[in-house]
């Protein structure tokens, strides 16, 4: 497994509860917005976001709701209060990563 | 000639390495499919012949890796189901089973156990507690039935030997 997707799978949860904050989406929507928005960057097997979709609705963070649009079985996620807060504290949590790490690496250069 | 790939295939490749209940099994590789047609269509939309499409589709979403992955998160719920599945009953089943005794050990006639509010309680409790429980309502409904068949066996049977 190479660095970055050590990274990616320690923050697929929290990538999903960031674009889950916009309000309800479905896998593929998911999917999507997640290689749009990061221009690829955090590229994955789409079939390994519904383990992570289904592992956090487990969790109590997510609610899923089915819904027939366009001919099609679409199943929405939308964050629980639960997952709202988590976010939160991930946030905070990646914010002050990110702050030490860009710490430590300027002080080597 | 090649047989052509299609969505089906796919599906059957990721069911043939799930091992779930089938309305989990059912949810989940509707879900899947949702989302290999959306990428067909997109491919489709940006000029890719269908079989290029669906094969680009089957490659991204990686079909064992993806599989793999679903049968392990749910392994567990559903493990804990079976387990509750048999020992809610069971226990309501004891809990009416003791109701249904007088303290001398005679067992209570029907009237009588009518009369007393334990036996609605345990009874409702033995059926909104799975309901509320477990995901899929039949599951509930079983484990109820299951409950009375357990009440009758445990209730008849000492009563037979105190005759």
């Amino acid at each position: 497994m190479t660095p970055r997707d050590q990274m990616r799978k320690g923050s697929t949860e929290f990538l999903i509860l960031s674009l889950l904050a916009e309000g309800p989406m479905y896998g593929y929507e998911i999917s999507q917005k997640l290689e749009q928005r990061s221009g690829g960057y955090f590229e994955m097997k789409e079939g390994l976001l519904y383990p992570a979709l289904h592992r956090m609705q487990q969790n109590g963070w997510l609610t899923s709701e089915w819904q027939e649009i366009e001919g099609r079985s679409r199943k929405y996620y939308d964050l629980t209060p639960q997952g709202k807060k988590v976010l939160g504290e991930q946030t905070s949590e990646w914010k002050t990563f990110i702050e030490r790490l860009g710490a430590v690496l300027d002080s080597g250069e | 000639m090649m047989s052509q790939l299609t969505i089906e295939d796919v599906l059957m490749r990721i069911a043939a390495n799930l091992h779930l209940s089938k309305e989990t099994e059912h949810e989940m590789l509707t879900e899947i499919r949702t989302h290999l047609e959306e990428a067909v269509a997109e491919a489709l939309s940006q000029g890719a012949d269908e079989q290029t499409a669906l094969l680009k589709a089957a490659d991204q979403f990686g079909v064992e890796e993806a599989a793999a992955e679903l049968q392990e998160v749910h392994t567990g719920p559903e493990s804990l189901d079976a387990i509750a599945l048999v020992a809610v009953p069971v226990l309501f089943a004891l809990v009416l089973r003791w109701l249904a005794f007088t303290p001398d050990g005679s067992a209570r006639n029907w009237q009588q156990l009518l009369t007393r509010p334990g036996f609605w309680i345990i009874a409702a409790a033995a059926l909104i507690i799975p309901g509320l429980w477990f995901r899929h309502r039949r599951y509930a409904l079983a484990g109820w039935i299951f409950f009375w068949l357990l009440t009758v066996i445990f209730v008849i049977f000492p009563s037979i030997n105190h005759w």
